[in-house]
């Protein structure tokens, strides 16, 4: 049951990751 | 099961962890003339760094996570996250180089500056670390060598990484910034100096004894150890620690076991261990009066942790030892809940704590179904393995309410599971843990 909750744990870190530095890289870039 | 408060505050603290050196970013004034995809290869670069330090954490048997988390999904998440911060971290020079190919000069070694071949071994060493894990049972690598060299790439790969921020000196211009490139790091590897240093000095000042080794089935001993000039930790049943058998406990050939006797024993510990591989072979030929370290108690698996009206336990072969624990502890309190044990030997003959269940059933309100690979003629009862129907046919009507605990080898967990929905039972009120660490 864990499992589950890890493996959407792992899910979340990879969307966040690439949303997160798609944000930061919009907002710094020029 | 719903996730408590503890929990989920602890997966925002680590969430937050992750993403903090994005943070870093923003610190100072907003630097000019770099273009989008350069600004997402460096935040990718930072988040895969920042996960790949984190992997500290994990492995070091912090006490107060492995009371919240299962030792095993603590180590999945250990293997899974591992493997996506080496896609952080390998996004980093590949995007850059596709937004910009010029970059691709700065690549070769001879004339590359050490502020990218930093970074460029870093990102090696980081592919050979994951990749020698992932593959190590494939290549057939020993465990314990692995392991050292594991510990030792990892802190070379970390530092390399941090040589190339700082050499770049792009993010870490301001003080700020510099001190929170320190301060992440220190954290990291805080993880490190707690299970490599603190963790065995302290358990260096709390011996154990060997008292005794005694044959159990099935190729099966059991060691009962007594605390030296202390009283002896204290655990809840099912729960497991690591052995150093005749070993410092800085010494990481340590190896996990279940505790098998009742935790209301003060001052005792039995461990039941089955003849399985090169070091639990050894076993029997440890001589009563032997120095041992325990390190423990881990663990969420048992009663203590799932509150329910009755107990159902599954057991294949050895795997019987933290429910053993289990149903010594519950003998011990008195406990009068109804409580059924599924249990899937060999054959008869082998089937461990045979003749003690027999006296628990007298004890405590427990109903033993024995179910047997091999079974003789005159055998009257289950055969085969525990399947749906076994299950269906000897399960209560209020089956729903239980909680359920399995432990036995990975092939029977992955069976009785599926059985178990099939038999009605919620999967939230059933739990296992695997001992695949490595």
């Amino acid at each position: 049951m864990m499992r589950q909750y890890a493996m959407r744990l792992i899910a979340a870190i990879i969307a966040l990751g690439i949303i997160l530095s798609a944000l930061v890289a919009q907002l710094q870039a020029r | 099961m719903k996730l408590s408060v503890r929990t989920v505050l602890w997966l925002a603290l680590y969430l937050f962890m992750i993403f903090a050196p994005l943070i870093i970013i923003f610190i100072g004034p907003r630097p000019a003339g770099r273009e989008f995809w350069r600004e997402f290869a460096v935040a990718l670069g930072f988040i895969g760094l920042s996960l790949m330090g984190l992997q500290f954490i994990p492995t070091a048997r912090l006490p107060f996570l492995c009371c919240i988390f299962p030792m095993d999904t603590i180590y999945f998440l250990h293997h899974a996250t591992s493997v996506v911060s080496l896609g952080f971290v390998l996004a980093h020079p590949l995007i850059l180089i596709f937004s910009n190919p010029y970059v691709a000069q700065f690549f070769n070694p001879a004339t590359s500056p050490w502020r990218v071949l930093s970074g460029v071994i870093a990102a090696a060493l980081a592919l050979l670390l994951i990749g020698s894990s992932v593959l190590r049972k494939d290549l057939k690598v020993i465990y314990e060598p692995w392991r050292m060299t594991h510990g030792i790439l990892s802190v070379i790969t970390l530092v390399l990484a941090l040589i190339h921020i700082f050499k770049v000196d792009y993010y870490t211009a301001m003080p700020l910034q510099r001190l929170l490139w320190i301060v992440l790091p220190i954290l990291w590897l805080a993880a490190i100096v707690w299970a490599r240093g603190i963790k065995p000095a302290l358990m260096l000042k709390k011996p154990y004894e060997l008292k005794e080794v005694r044959p159990e089935r099935n190729g099966s001993w059991t060691l009962a150890l007594a605390p030296v000039g202390h009283e002896g930790l204290t655990f809840k049943p099912g729960q497991f620690a690591w052995l150093a058998v005749e070993r410092s406990p800085f010494d990481i050939r340590q190896h996990p076991f279940s505790f098998s006797s009742s935790a209301e024993r003060k001052g005792w510990l039995e461990f039941t261990i089955k003849e399985l591989g090169d070091f639990t072979r050894t076993v029997k030929e440890v001589k009563p009066g032997a120095r041992l370290y325990v390190e423990g108690p881990y663990g969420t698996f048992g009663p203590d942790f799932h509150e329910g009206p009755g107990y159902v336990f599954l057991a294949g072969g050895v795997g019987i030892t933290p429910i053993m624990s289990t149903l010594r502890t519950l003998a011990d309190r008195g406990d009068k809940r109804p409580l059924m044990l599924f249990y899937g030997s060999p054959n008869w003959d082998d089937v461990i704590y045979r003749e003690e269940i027999e006296e628990l059933e007298k004890r405590l309100n427990l109903k033993v179904i024995h179910v047997l690979e091999h079974a003789h003629h005159e055998w009257q009862g289950e055969k085969g393995f525990i399947t749906a129907s076994v299950l269906d046919y000897h399960l209560p009507e209020d089956r729903a309410n239980l909680q359920y605990f399995m432990c036995g080898p990975l092939p029977m967990i992955r069976a009785v599971e599926p059985a178990l929905q099939k038999a009605g039972v919620p999967m939230s009120h059933v739990h296992s843990e695997r001992y695949e660490m490595a």
